[in-house]
């Protein structure tokens, strides 16, 4: 993709973002006798033209530029390779597991789960024979001082699921 | 408004507590150590710890912060002097003579001449925010709406300042920051905007977990995304301690540099890295040794350094006595004292006097801790850049979790951080600054419940904001900022034409 084809899809995304900010708040209630600027509906609005005209400049430059000579550029792929998608996806899923699985197994298991997880994924050519093991002592080290440092130390009170704090 | 010296007795007193000297030398361990690994930055060093203080009492809690706000600074030379990439934004200059003088065996010295440097400069720019920040603020004490108005419209003004490349991208990012900061009960009516029936929103959104996900995780994911995890293998130290000799030598260029930083730091929107290019800069032009700069000489390191670390005092000069963060470090630095249930502002100099003597205190502890931890921990620090990112990836991300969840013991706050931490990354791959988001969101609210109070009171009348002769100066000052470039650009292109 092109910076100039990214630019007019990024202002177009703002763009449909400021139209949808505009209708919603031009739902929101204007008491009679006020003045229009003191209702509650009016910054949110006032915001949303600002955001519309921004993108409009943003479309109409990208589209500008686009047609000039290093138009045609392209940009770096947004995941360097095909492994670097699978470790972006790999940490994704460990964030938005996380909550999940703290309120069911546990702060420390899903500690302990979340780090071990990522650095054997992270690890990639260090997966072999004592490698693994310096992967396990670390995930251990690590989880053991976070539970240390913020249950015991800081007593953050953490759910607990079928296995205790 | 003065600080007597009494005032500064009741700060002290804060001091005989031994734990306030463990949180200041702790959060400068922990700065250095951040700041010393690429690619992470002190502002997100703050961000991911600043959710740990909540429990914390706010004079000990900043003492931490402080720390790290001060360690981080410093700790970006470590890996500019050896390997030649910045450890933090404001190190880029100490590379120009640094990796030089590493390339020929002194990297011990180096660090030394740094560390000595960074120490002088941010002792300096101590003394001038004791003495400055509360003549500020008894100015700002006199402030109605219409002026608090005009003053956040400098701060979002600066938006456009801070937003490297393209200006209107930094304009819709910060935008964007204003949106978010709507969410939530309206400051007037308290009438719900944009909750969608989740009562974890009408409080508005948690400031933290967004300024977490911004700068914390969107970095680990773009250093995921860019396969930036690999290890990088660092050098051996010797020598590091620098002779008196040398120092006094370099003394002039330290006092010179100081006095650049804290201006400039104390400069909305300029920062470290300006400050330490400009002193880069007149040191070129001033310095005994100019031609042999960037060769490798001491001058070229001490100038930088203590130029950013100096403008780490400046820096504070408006956040404190305003409520206007200059740069998205004191943004963030904001969000700690907010969540603390303080307001910085003229206000706060009123009501905390002891609270804003320690503040002053708390520095000048942490720039003495990180002149002694940076001398005697040089050789560990400078290991700890080898320091494999597989491991690190996945602590930072706990950390940036346990973090959000423990700011209101709240799952949705994770999901707030997840949600951040996605739209940060799309942002920055898309080639937007995630900066103005952060000084959006926390000026936003501000600036919306001024200018609306301003307009009760004036029954609607627009004028009100310019029939005042200080509230009018600070909106022409915002006009400047936002339209000089652009005007001095297009002046250029017709006498060019």
């Amino acid at each position: 993709m092109t910076p100039y084809k990214r630019d007019i899809i990024a202002g177009g995304i703002f763009g449909a973002g400021a139209i949808t900010l505009f209708l919603v708040a031009s739902g929101y209630p204007v008491r009679e006798g006020q003045a229009l600027a003191v209702s509650p509906g009016f910054y949110p609005r006032l915001l949303a033209i600002i955001l519309a005209v921004l993108s409009a400049i943003q479309i109409v430059t990208a589209i500008i530029n686009g047609s000039g000579e290093n138009g045609d550029e392209d940009l770096p792929p947004i995941w360097k390779d095909r492994s670097s998608l699978l470790l972006f996806c790999t940490t994704l899923g460990a964030l938005i597991a996380y909550p999940f699985l703290m309120r069911l197994i546990g702060f420390a298991p899903t500690g302990l789960l979340f780090l071990g997880t990522l650095i054997t994924a992270l690890s990639e050519g260090h997966r072999k024979g004592r490698e693994l093991f310096v992967i396990g002592i670390i995930t251990l080290a690590i989880g053991v001082l976070t539970f240390v440092v913020f249950r015991l130390f800081l007593k953050i009170p953490f759910p607990s699921g079928i296995f205790g704090p | 408004m003065e600080l007597s010296l009494d005032l500064y007795i009741e700060g002290l007193r804060f001091f005989a507590d031994p734990m306030m000297f463990v949180y200041s030398a702790f959060g400068v361990l922990v700065g250095i150590v951040f700041g010393a690994l690429p690619g992470l930055t002190a502002t997100m060093t703050i961000a991911v710890f600043i959710p740990f203080t909540f429990g914390v009492p706010a004079v000990q809690s900043f003492a931490f912060l402080l720390g790290l706000y001060s360690g981080a600074v410093y700790g970006g030379s470590v890996s500019a002097i050896l390997i030649n990439i910045p450890g933090t934004p404001s190190a880029i200059a100490t590379g120009f003579d640094g990796y030089p003088m590493c390339q020929q065996g002194r990297a011990g010295e180096a660090i030394g001449v740094s560390t000595i440097a960074s120490g002088l400069g941010g002792f300096f720019s101590v003394l001038v925010l004791a003495f400055a920040a509360p003549l500020v603020a008894s100015i700002a004490l006199k402030f109605s709406a219409e002026e608090y108005v005009g003053i956040t419209l400098i701060g979002l003004s600066i938006i456009a300042i801070i937003s490297p490349g393209s200006t209107v991208k930094g304009l819709m990012a910060g935008t964007l920051g204003l949106i978010i900061g709507t969410v939530g009960l309206d400051p007037i009516g308290s009438y719900p905007r944009m909750v969608f029936n989740t009562p974890e929103l009408f409080d508005g959104v948690s400031t933290i977990p967004v300024m977490i996900g911004m700068y914390g995780l969107s970095e680990m994911l773009i250093q995921i995304s860019d396969a930036k995890h690999f290890t990088i293998v660092s050098q051996k130290l010797k020598n590091v301690l620098p002779s008196l000799k040398k120092v006094i030598k370099l003394v002039p260029t330290i006092f010179r540099s100081s006095i650049i930083g804290v201006i400039i730091g104390a400069i909305p929107a300029a920062g470290g890295s300006i400050a330490a290019l400009v002193s880069y800069g007149q040191e070129k032009r001033f310095s005994r040794n100019r031609d042999k700069l960037g060769t490798g000489i001491p001058e070229g390191i001490a100038a930088p350094e203590a130029a950013n670390n100096a403008s780490t005092g400046g820096a504070l000069i408006p956040m404190m006595t305003l409520g206007i963060p200059g740069d998205p470090m004191t943004a963030v630095l904001m969000g700690g004292l907010i969540i603390q249930g303080l307001r910085p502002g003229p206000m706060l100099f009123q009501q905390q006097m002891p609270f804003v003597s320690s503040i002053f205190i708390s520095l000048l502890v942490s720039v003495l801790f990180m002149t002694i931890l940076g001398l005697a921990g040089a050789r560990w620090f400078s290991r700890l850049i080898s320091t494999p990112k597989r491991f690190l990836i996945p602590s930072i991300l706990l950390f940036c979790l346990i973090g959000s969840f423990a700011i209101n013991n709240s799952m949705f706050d994770i999901g707030v951080l997840i949600a951040s931490g996605i739209i940060g990354f799309a942002l920055r791959k898309a080639g937007f600054p995630v900066a103005p988001v952060i000084l959006g969101l926390i000026l936003g609210p501000m600036f919306e419940s001024n200018m609306r109070r301003s307009l009760m009171l004036s029954e609607g009348n627009w004028t009100t904001f310019v029939t005042r002769p200080i509230s009018l100066s600070f909106i022409l000052v915002a006009v400047f900022i936002l339209a000089g470039p652009p005007l001095i650009q297009l002046l250029k292109g017709r006498k060019g034409s």
